[in-house]
């Protein structure tokens, strides 16, 4: 076999290897649980699906769940790690896993089949077992009762109507759990009532209604001509759709009282205590006749309110001069929900923009108890205004069946021409072009960020502070700063206790390299003759200010110091001192500086 | 043969993983495209059509929870989720997920508006304890600033001691050294401001009422009494101070600790 062919085929080899120990590297598992065999309509099951051998399975398609209304709890992973160690070699193991759970709520009764459903792990299809639960019709029973009311039973799509549940208990009950899969129906929506202002904080506990708390309200109540304690919570719901509606059917679910049985207390005494079991009990079917708001005669302009509506108008101040402001307040009344109601732009209505000035943008309106209110600042254009002309909004009443127009009033008004002359008055320009500081706006939010760096990933906090890069930088500092401390201050010094010598011969050849040349002739020779001694001082160890010739003289000679040298001393003492009371010397300063300088030298060279 | 083998075998790792990088940023790409699109679309119907719009709304912070769950973490990201629950009346949510972008883009104006916005349509009204609003006076560097501000600060002050320290070695002036003090003295305070901010986020757990209304208790269950005469509502404020199963003790701004039900709690942690 050629060389060439042999080295391909290893090639593929270890392709294939490199293939298959990834695709088989893992040991991936995936299994189904029930929380319960058995249960009630409406009662809801967990469905567990426990994946082992990975933490990263994509989340699997539960719609083929017909049986059941199927809502998702969250996913967790459960890896595990752990070390074992074996003749004091520790290894460490890694046991990867995830969780995905699930809500399911039966639609009806019998025997449901959960089916088995394909979870994709890793690129791999691991396909779940099937399994059944069997579900039984909640039965109503005589101590417990649930009920889900409308305030009508025949409305328009758009328009409010309440939803009550209630559940009616003559015995003491306890957890009580509210399954209404009809406020995940998409044919209403639906909006929780604030329950707080209408009833006693006493009166109020949250219970959970699907997946989330609701603050409910406890009361007594009848039904069927008897009398329960009851518990309840209230919703507005706005149909979406026309059409004959069938509405969900509720179901709650309890521990509540089944009977009683006599027990001894501590002293002995016979006493009744409660026996309590679980209950799932289920709500009548409620109907709801949603109809279309017909199409003839709907007006031009047709605002989308569909209800009783009211409106009201107010203004002030009421005597104004031309351009001043005027505050008109638009009270919107009638709806059970007004936060998406809002009235036609008085930009658009030429009632109004002829003869007024209106900004181009209004705040939204404010909800204040059952009102919701617009705010305008208006400006009258012209003196010969009278009125705020009567503000009409097309709304469709429900209880008439038609389209009508509610109707604020006109309000009377006084308006003087501008008297007051300003200076662009006097300049010919016009009033209405009168500039004014441009306030900001504080109502509504800002627009969202889109663009590449919206998915680039930031760090919170100090990170900018952590960054390794600036770490480096803010300790590099410190660090610079000491080293120049060494160099330029410690090292000197340290140098100079150890060698005294080299620091006076440096000290002294620095002094007299910056020779002050304003000083008289005697002084610069005396300063001469000073530095002479200093060194002299710190080489021998004596007290420099009182060495003369005759102090150095058995000292240099001790030292073996060629005679020319001492001789050389001898001579710049003589003509230094000298100096210092003729105040001139033999020889110039200058040359005798060059000769101290080269006597020092000399004598370093020597000793 | 060996060095050809060793290249190809790099050639298919590098080629493996790019594809996947490719592939997780074009992922991402589509979804902040949709979410954008959901976004638009919503506040051009939200007027006439205001429930589809609120579905458009969710939708898109769908998307957004879907790139946040590809492991991108971006100030941005959860400033759109806060918008978008603003828009769909989600009050504790939105002042959730603004809170949340804060850690990340702390001086972003347009964040700090819709904040400022959306705390001032709670209806709870929360104070701050009257030391906390004389030491937001006194201290206003410390919570008035943004972490980068305080971190530009302190980097410039931290440079002035050490550039002043090392010129002081060659030239002697009293300016330089009244300089150098001053810079000392502002570095301590950023230093010790951030030090404090580091703190309490590793150790406070911040969290905000997502629940329409909630009864808070004097105690760990609904059988305790109630803690104030009202219910508290979405959008309000609080840090944790003590963890017990479904409950959680909290402290609102004024100091005032009550426990409320986990289930109705968001906190920033977990998001």
């Amino acid at each position: 076999m050629k060389k060439q062919t042999r080295g391909f085929i290893i090639l593929f080899g270890l392709c294939f290897f490199f293939l298959a120990t990834s695709l088989f590297a893992e040991d991936i598992s995936v299994q189904a649980q029930l929380s319960q065999r058995n249960a009630y309509v409406g009662e809801a099951i967990v469905y567990q699906i426990q994946v082992t051998g990975s933490d990263s399975p994509d989340q699997p398609d539960l719609s083929g769940f017909t049986d059941f209304n199927v809502s998702f709890m969250g996913g967790q992973n459960t890896n595990q790690t752990f070390q074992m160690t074996v003749n004091g070699q520790t290894t460490r193991y890694e046991n990867k896993g995830y969780v995905f759970q699930y809500k399911l709520i039966p639609k009806g009764a019998g025997n449901l089949t959960v089916p088995s459903i394909d979870v994709k792990v890793n690129g791999r299809i691991f396909r779940t077992g099937a399994s059944s639960v069997y579900i039984q019709e909640p039965v109503e029973v005589d101590n417990f009762k649930a009920r889900v009311s409308l305030s009508k039973s025949s409305c328009y799509i758009g328009e409010q109507i309440y939803l009550s549940v209630t559940l009616y208990f003559g015995a003491n009950i306890q957890s009580p759990i509210f399954s209404v899969p009809l406020l995940n129906d998409d044919r209403f929506h639906f909006i929780p009532v604030d329950q707080s202002k209408s009833t006693q904080k006493d009166d109020l506990v949250n219970i959970q209604v699907n997946d989330e708390e609701m603050i409910m309200k406890i009361a007594q109540g009848t039904l069927n001509g008897q009398k329960y304690n009851t518990l309840s919570f209230s919703m507005i719901v706005i149909p979406r759709v026309s059409g004959d509606l069938v509405l969900d059917k509720a179901t709650v679910s309890f521990d509540g009282v089944s009977g009683y049985r006599n027990v001894q207390d501590f002293f002995g005494r016979t006493v009744r205590k409660e026996q309590y079991s679980k209950f799932v009990v289920p709500s009548n079917q409620a109907r709801l006749t949603s109809l279309e708001l017909p199409r003839a005669n709907r007006p031009p302009g047709f605002s989308g309110l569909v209800g009783e509506y009211k409106v009201a108008a107010e203004a002030y101040p009421l005597e104004v001069k031309v351009g001043d402001p005027i505050t008109y307040t638009v009270k919107l009344s009638g709806g059970l929900y007004m936060q998406y109601d809002d009235i036609p732009d008085l930009n658009e209505l030429s009632a109004f923009n002829e003869n007024f000035k209106i900004p181009k943008d209004r705040a939204p309106g404010k909800i204040q108890g059952s009102e919701k209110l617009f705010l305008h600042t208006i400006r009258a254009s012209n003196k010969d205004v009278k009125e705020i002309p009567s503000l009409e909004i097309p709304c469709f009443n429900t209880k008439t069946g038609k389209y009508e127009k509610i109707v604020a009033p006109a309000i009377p008004i006084e308006v003087e021409p501008t008297a007051t002359l300003t200076y662009l008055d006097v300049q010919g320009e016009d009033p209405e072009e009168i500039k004014k500081d441009v306030e900001s706006w504080k109502e509504g939010i800002a627009y969202n960020y889109t663009g590449p760096s919206v998915l680039r990933s930031q760090n919170a906090g100090l990170s900018g502070l952590t960054h390794p890069a600036m770490l480096l930088f803010l300790i590099i500092l410190p660090l610079a700063y000491l080293v120049l401390l060494y160099m330029f201050r410690l090292r000197p010094l340290i140098e100079a206790r150890r060698n005294p010598v080299k620091l006076a011969l440096q000290q002294v050849l620095k002094n007299l390299g910056n020779w002050d040349e304003s000083l008289s002739s005697a002084d610069q020779y005396n300063v001469l003759l000073e530095q002479l001694k200093y060194y002299f001082g710190a080489k021998f160890s004596k007290k420099a200010g009182a060495l003369t010739f005759a102090d150095l003289k058995p000292i240099l000679q001790s030292e073996k110091t060629p005679q020319e040298l001492i001789d050389e001393v001898r001579s710049i003492y003589e003509v230094c001192e000298a100096a210092r009371y003729a105040n001139q010397g033999k020889v110039g300063v200058e040359e005798m500086k060059t000769r101290v300088i080269n006597l020092i030298n000399q004598l370093e060279r020597g000793l | 043969m060996k060095r050809l083998l060793f290249f190809f075998l790099v050639l298919v790792a590098l080629n493996l993983s790019a594809q996947e990088i490719v592939s997780e940023q074009k992922d991402v790409d589509h979804l902040l495209e949709e979410a954008t699109r959901a976004y638009q679309s919503a506040l051009e119907i939200s007027t006439d059509e205001p429930w589809k719009a609120d579905d458009l709304f969710k939708r898109s912070i769908q998307f957004f929870q879907g790139i946040v769950d590809a492991g991108i973490k971006n100030g941005a990201i959860y400033y759109n989720m806060g918008n978008a629950y603003f828009r769909i009346n989600d009050l504790g949510k939105a002042i959730l997920y603004y809170k949340k972008a804060l850690e990340f883009s702390p001086g972003d104006a347009n964040l700090l508006q819709n904040l400022t916005y959306a705390r001032s349509k709670r209806i709870d009204s929360i104070q701050d304890k009257e030391e906390v609003k004389i030491l937001k006076t006194l201290l206003f560097f410390h919570f008035d600033l943004s972490s980068d501000v305080k971190t530009l600060i302190f980097v410039i002050s931290f440079v002035g001691v050490w550039v002043l320290a090392a010129l002081m070695i060659f030239i002697h002036k009293k300016v330089f050294l009244n300089i150098l003090i001053g810079c000392a003295l502002v570095s301590c305070f950023f230093f010790v401001s951030m030090t404090v901010d580091q703190w309490a986020r590793a150790n406070q757990t911040q969290g905000v009422i997502l629940a329409e209304e909630v009864v808070a208790r004097k105690g760990d269950s609904a059988s305790f009494e109630p803690s104030f005469q009202e219910p508290l509502h979405s959008g309000t404020e609080f840090i944790i101070v003590e963890e017990r199963q479904d409950w959680l003790q909290i402290e609102l701004n004024d100091g005032r600790r009550t426990w409320l039900p986990r289930k109705t709690l968001g906190l920033l942690k977990e998001i």
